[in-house]
């Protein structure tokens, strides 16, 4: 037995369009317009998987976003999807799918073993069963736990699809298609305002097709499309099907996710999957409309139960019945005209079973005139089937009492339609609300007070007529667009005839008591968590919601609860003696709907997870092969290797050869800012330690920036082009934390200075031109330039031109060599590197990169980022004559402190390695002369290079006590790495101690 | 978060940097109390409520705004204003379409920030 | 000087891209160079002074609101904000002329000409494309013809002109070009895109 097409009907499918697909590799048809889970209904499948933890047959439950067990593996290959809702796949021609959490098959799956032990495996099992006999006990069990546990098992290819992130704005957001949102849409769009309208299904109209009115004289569903394609047609309307807004954020700003083409075999080509929207919207209406509740009764989660308003669903949308001989049962009016509706198309309905002792004599007298048994006061006690229903038990109900008043019977059905009220999706108003209220006549939560600029309006607010949906659909969205600043028209409501009654008070029926013992009785069905288990939850002192929920997990899968959240506390309550209200709802957050992260990703993946930064110079390094290395978003040449070289050969070479000779580097990613104003100098003057207010125009300066605290910033050197203008440098690291220090000082602690700082990284090129042949070798480029050590001397700046091109020069060392900063304006970086490079082609002048750049400036004990690493005051480098006593500066009040003059403290070294072995950067350094007797650390090393110069592995280090410690040994030890290498210690400078090579 | 720059009106937080407790003032350049000092670089009340705070609009016009914001529920409580040497100027008119505007010294001091809706 | 290498020479190559429909590409992209860009700006006391002066010389009037711009076939000019003005220009003696008419005690004039690269997006899948960077309301009632903004895209730096209803310039950091190009391209796709000489 099963669900069957019906031979006519189907509001939403074409019937003159075959679709073919196949489920756990069986070939199978069905429609356009199916979903895969009315396509395997028709096809007579009961049994769509296996539950997460008993392996229990399951089937699908509802026909929506909400489906808690019909959970499938979409694709294969590169595009597996596991874990989605057949409710929400649309069929296509060739789609493959395939049932989860079973082996070797569904039919048969071996881990349905599992449910003979389900006592053991009872909530929160992991705390108490599986405990020893010895601690490491657990780690067999977890292998095999979790390999039996999950659900769906992912793919480990790269997702060859696009993904895609937008932004949008607009006046008002309306969230759900049904009458309320529909209403909404048109109210707010006719008074001008911005309108999205976002609907989480591929088809608009919510429930309509689904109702019996008429309005305005035609169909519900009919009107739904009139409707939709009036909103088509006017241009300050955006319709966004497909699209699941799925997170309320602060200050209006929602996201939702797009399903652009999870309906298609692939996307087409240079189209996302699916896009990622965050949308910004001045006012909100949310219609969300409501989700139908199931009864919790012994054996609920046997395939071929359903939520009545799926079976209706199926029927008149998919024309799909969903069995041969269907029984209803309910706690209010509704589900009998479902019944009825159903009846009305052919379909077999057995009984009615309404745990009411009272319904409407109204509907009585409808289901007699169809034949159809009534079962007033009654509720189903149990259903059976195993892996598809047979039939269910019935009996008594004293609503009273709760309890079940006398022998039961049995009712052969194969589909059972439950019904046991509404829950309004709350869920998105509830990340922007205080605590929603709990309503005693629907028995169910609404929305809280609203904490960001949105109404609720229809079944989502507690409204479940179709005239009180549209009403207050209407009166939301002229509300919503009034509130927004547009002027509201009113609306002509559409006019309703016929339909079903409005009442929609349930008698309260959350659970059924069992027949015999205590039965199995399903709660969320997708954790697999029963009524004992919230009773367990409770006798353990688990008994807030919140604990509820992480103790037992219910509510806390793919699903969210959406089925189970409200039963789950109401039996919670029941067990506490409590009130629903005084047990309140867990805190929803989003996501609404889980999210693939290919659509938070969007395209910022590979290498488009970053921005890449480049100097003007990049692709010369780049086909000269260098090894480019990445310095914050900056690419850097690290070194241009020859072949055959390793790194650390190249970076010899490349030494060597600028000490012996000359080279080149590019300095272009140093932060470069243009410091202008009448105050210029007396700001420069407050912000290094050292003095600036008296440097000459034309020349250049070192200059150390401090913290409020004392401890050293950032290093530099600032030159002044005219009266009024400078160019600071500041390192690659520091460069925009430096650029916002100044702009702090400028806005909020000196406003009356007037100076303006600018970044002009971006603006300059920077080359160094290095070594004891540099000086010839930019007199053979330039043009104009008397590079004489009187004409420019050390520390000067000259404007020049070379080749044509205008160039700023500037003497400086960080090499310790005779050098020289070459800056010309971006665009001209690379024709002046190339004409420098051909310049010193005669004295076999090279590129170098970091690397070797490192090399030289540790040889000469030049202090960079290692060294100021945010612990090292001016003094602890060595540098405290640069902090003037003279000025007030950034720092110097704090420079005094104790902690900053602590004899103690760690003070920068040289060290040399005495056993030939590299020092590591990082190593600690101790007396000890083993790892095991190394004692504490004294110090760290902070740079390490070999030194070509002295043709021995050095660094620089700060320890305790400093240069005091000149000539002892001390160890350098990695115990990570188990390094522990002897070194000397020596006065932080290895080659030309007295700087005499930068000054010829 | 999304926050109202005088200059370039609302933008998404993720534009802006935080910029620390605006009740908080540095020391005059001759204060020599080390206490006052310490205090500044070091303490700040970790208030819970209304804040006042500034905010730096770091990937747009990099202006210092100061507002006032609560640290719990992430609302902003006030109108952002411009910090620095511009805090007291007149703010430019809302666009209008034709571009023939001149700047006159006597310009009328507008009450709402640009972009204000 | 022909010597100059922009930042996109040798990777923003001529030709149609993408999905095309029945009408071509949606996207034209071009890099525009600019003869010069000029950062200026004021100190409260001397705002009005050097608004009047480049109103003067510019032959254009400087808008008053933030975040808009004037300006003829060769010159435009933004405020950025108080005090602050942008002037883009194919007159390469700019520079020189308003540093004459502009000393130390009057305004700060910074150039940026090589430290920007200028994309212009045109076409009517313009707003499209930049939706997907752009955190800004593009709607033309929020940002106008001539409308100018400070932003960024997916953490790049960027300034934003609205030329006309579907024509943008758009100002990034010379460093981040490629990366931009990269991303503006890549985004284009969807709707078909022409990349056309640089202007």
């Amino acid at each position: 037995m099963g669900g069957y097409r019906l031979s006519s009907g189907g509001s939403q499918i074409d019937r003159s369009r075959r679709v073919r697909f196949s489920f756990d590799g069986r070939d199978l048809g069905g429609f356009a317009g199916d979903t895969l889970a009315s396509a395997l209904l028709a096809n007579e499948q009961t049994l769509f998987g296996r539950s997460f933890k008993y392996h229990r047959p399951r089937g699908v439950l509802s026909a929506g976003a909400e489906e808690p067990s019909a959970l499938v593996t979409m694709r294969s290959g590169a595009r597996v999807e596991p874990n989605t809702k057949a409710t929400m796949v649309e069929l296509y021609d060739g789609l493959e799918a395939s049932s989860q959490n079973r082996w070797p098959s569904l039919r048969f799956d071996v881990l349905s073993v599992n449910s003979l032990f389900s006592n053991f495996l009872s909530a929160g099992f992991y705390y108490k069963t599986f405990m020893g006999p010895t601690r490491k006990a657990w780690m067999v069990y977890e292998h095999f736990i979790r390999r039996a546990a999950g659900l769906g098992a992912g793919g480990f290819q790269a997702d060859p699809d696009r993904y895609e992130g937008l932004h949008a704005h607009c006046d008002v957001l309306v969230v759900g298609s049904g009458p309320t949102g529909l209403m909404a849409a048109r109210a707010a769009a006719v008074s001008g305002a911005r309108v999205i309208l976002a609907e989480e299904m591929a088809q608009f109209g919510g429930m309509l097709p689904n109702e019996s009115e008429t309005l305005d004289g035609v169909s519900a569903g009919d009107w739904a499309k009139a409707t939709v394609a009036e909103l088509s047609a006017l241009d300050n309307v955006t319709l966004m099907p497909r699209t699941s807004v799925y997170g309320y954020f602060d200050d209006n700003v929602l996201a939702a996710v797009e399903r652009v083409a999870d309906h298609m075999p692939v996307p087409p080509e240079n189209t996302p999957r699916q896009r990622h929207w965050t949308i910004r919207a001045k006012q909100v209406v949310i219609a969300s409309g409501a989700i139908e509740r199931p009864i919790v009764f012994d054996g609920n989660d046997t395939p071929g139960v359903m939520l009545s308003d799926a079976v209706r669903s199926y029927a008149l949308r998919f024309g799909v019945a969903a069995g041969r001989k269907i029984v209803v049962c309910t706690n209010n009016d509704r589900a009998y005209h479902t019944a009825l509706q159903l009846a009305d198309r052919g379909m077999t309905i057995r009984a009615v079973v309404d745990a009411r002792s009272t319904p409407p004599q109204a509907l009585v007298e409808a289901l007699a005139a169809r034949g159809i048994e009534h079962f007033p006061g009654h509720v189903v006690a149990k259903a059976e089937g195993g892996k598809a229903l047979e039939g269910v038990h019935i009996a008594p109900y004293d609503p009273h009492t709760k309890r079940l008043k006398g022998a039961s019977r049995w009712i052969t059905t194969d589909a059972l339609a439950v019904s046991g009220g509404w829950s309004p999706a709350i869920h998105l108003a509830s990340h922007a609300s205080g605590r929603p209220n709990f309503r005693d006549d629907i028995q169910a939560f609404v929305p809280g007070e609203a904490e960001q600029a949105w109404r609720a309006a229809g079944a989502c607010n507690g409204d479940f007529g179709l005239a009180a949906c549209l009403a207050a659909g209407a009166e939301a969205g002229a509300a919503a667009a009034g509130d927004a600043g547009f002027g509201a028209t009113a609306l002509p409501q559409p006019s309703v005839e016929g339909g079903e009654a409005e009442d929609f008070a349930v008698l309260p029926l959350w659970e059924v008591p069992a027949i015999k013992g205590r039965g199995k009785k399903f709660v969320d069905l997708q954790h697999d968590v029963t009524a004992e288990d919230v009773r367990l939850a409770q006798r353990e002192g688990f008994q807030s919601v919140e604990h509820l929920k992480r103790y037992t997990t219910l509510g806390m899968a793919a699903d969210q609860g959406k089925t189970s959240n409200i039963n789950g506390l109401a039996i919670m309550a029941e067990t506490r003696g409590a009130s629903i209200p005084e047990v309140g709802t867990t805190r929803f957050r989003p996501p609404y709907n889980p999210v693939s992260l290919g659509a938070i990703a969007g395209r910022e993946i590979g290498a488009h997870f970053r921005p890449v930064r480049l100097t003007p110079m990049h692709d010369w390094h780049v086909a000269q092969g260098a090894d480019m290395l990445a310095a914050g978003a900056w690419l850097r040449p690290r070194v241009y290797r020859q072949p055959g070289e390793s790194v650390t050969d190249a970076y010899i070479r490349e030494t060597r050869a600028v000490r012996d000779s000359v080279g080149i580097v590019d300095v272009s990613t140093l932060g470069k800012i243009d410091v202008q104003g009448p105050d210029a100098a007396e700001f420069l003057n407050r912000v290094y330690s050292n003095g600036f207010a008296k440097l000459p125009v034309g020349k250049a300066r070192y200059g150390l920036m401090l913290r409020e605290d004392g401890i050293v910033y950032d290093d530099g050197t600032t030159w002044r082009l005219s009266e009024t203008q400078y160019l600071m440098t500041t390192t690659t690291a520091n460069a925009a934390g430096v650029l916002t220090h100044l702009e702090h000082l400028l806005s909020i602690v000196w406003p009356e200075l007037r100076v303006q700082v600018s970044s002009v990284t971006e603006q300059w090129a920077g080359m160094a031109v290095s070594g004891p042949n540099a000086r010839r070798t930019l007199e053979a480029a330039v043009d104009d330039m008397d590079l004489s050590n009187e004409a420019l001397p050390f520390m000067g700046v000259r404007p020049g031109h070379l080749g044509g091109i205008p160039v700023l020069i500037a003497r400086l060392s960080f090499s310790g060599e005779l050098a020289y900063e070459v800056y010309t304006e971006a665009n001209y970086g690379l024709p002046v590197w190339e004409k420098v490079l051909e310049a010193g082609k005669s004295f076999g002048i090279i590129a170098y990169g970091t690397e070797a750049l490192g090399a030289l400036r540790i040889e000469k004990g030049h202090v960079a980022g290692p060294e100021l690493d945010g612990r090292t005051t001016a003094a602890d480098l060595g540098l405290g004559g640069m902090a003037s006593r003279k000025k007030h500066y950034i720092g110097c009040m704090m420079l005094d402190r104790e902690g900053l003059t602590d004899p103690s403290r760690l003070k920068l070294v040289g060290l040399v390695s005495l056993s030939g072995e590299s020092i590591r950067p990082g190593s600690q350094l101790v007396e000890g002369a083993t790892m095991a007797t190394s004692g504490p650390s004294l110090g760290h090393v902070s740079s390490t290079t070999y030194s070509p110069a002295l043709e021995k592995q050095v660094a620089l280090g700060l320890v305790e006590g400093g240069l005091e410690r000149t000539g002892h040994r001390l160890y350098a030890t990695y115990p990570l790495k188990g390094h522990h290498v002897p070194v000397e210690v020596v006065e932080p400078v290895f080659f030309d101690k007295d700087g005499s090579r930068m000054h010829v | 978060m999304r926050i109202y720059c005088p200059i370039c009106g609302e933008r998404d937080s993720g534009e802006f940097t935080y910029g620390g407790d605006a009740t908080v003032h540095r020391p005059a350049m001759d204060e020599t109390d080390a206490e006052a000092w310490c205090q500044y670089v070091y303490n700040r009340e970790n208030r819970r409520g209304p804040m006042l705070e500034y905010w730096h609009h770091t990937q747009g016009c990099r202006a210092w705004l100061v507002l006032e914001r609560d640290t719990v529920t992430h609302k902003i409580l006030s109108q952002p204003r411009l910090v620095g040497p511009w805090a007291d100027e007149p703010k430019g008119n809302p666009p209008i379409d034709s571009g023939s505007d001149t700047g006159s010294a006597e310009r009328e001091r507008v009450s709402e920030p640009v972009g204000a809706e | 000087m022909s010597e100059m290498v922009h930042a996109l020479a040798g990777h923003a190559q001529p030709g149609i891209f993408g999905n095309l429909g029945e009408a071509g590409p949606a996207v034209t992209l071009a890099e525009v160079r600019p003869a010069a860009v000029l950062q200026v700006g004021a100190w409260p006391q001397t705002r009005a002074a050097v608004e009047s002066t480049l109103t003067s010389f510019l032959g254009l009037s400087v808008p008053q609101a933030f975040g808009m711009s004037s300006g003829d076939e060769t010159t435009t000019v933004m405020t950025l904000g108080p005090g602050r003005y942008m002037i883009v220009s194919a007159d390469a003696g700019l520079r020189e002329g308003l540093k004459e008419q502009l000393d130390a005690e009057k305004a700060a004039i910074t150039d940026l000409g090589h430290a920007r690269t200028v994309l212009r997006i045109s076409g009517p899948a313009a707003t499209k494309v930049l939706r997907k960077g752009l955190t800004l309301d593009l709607d033309p009632g929020a940002f106008p013809e001539r409308a100018v903004a400070q932003t960024a895209v997916h953490h790049i730096g960027t300034l934003v002109h609205r030329r006309e209803a579907e024509v943008f310039d758009l100002f990034v950091f010379r460093g981040f070009a490629l990366s931009f190009w990269e991303w503006l391209t890549d985004a284009s796709l969807e709707y078909g895109y022409r990349v056309a000489d640089p202007l």
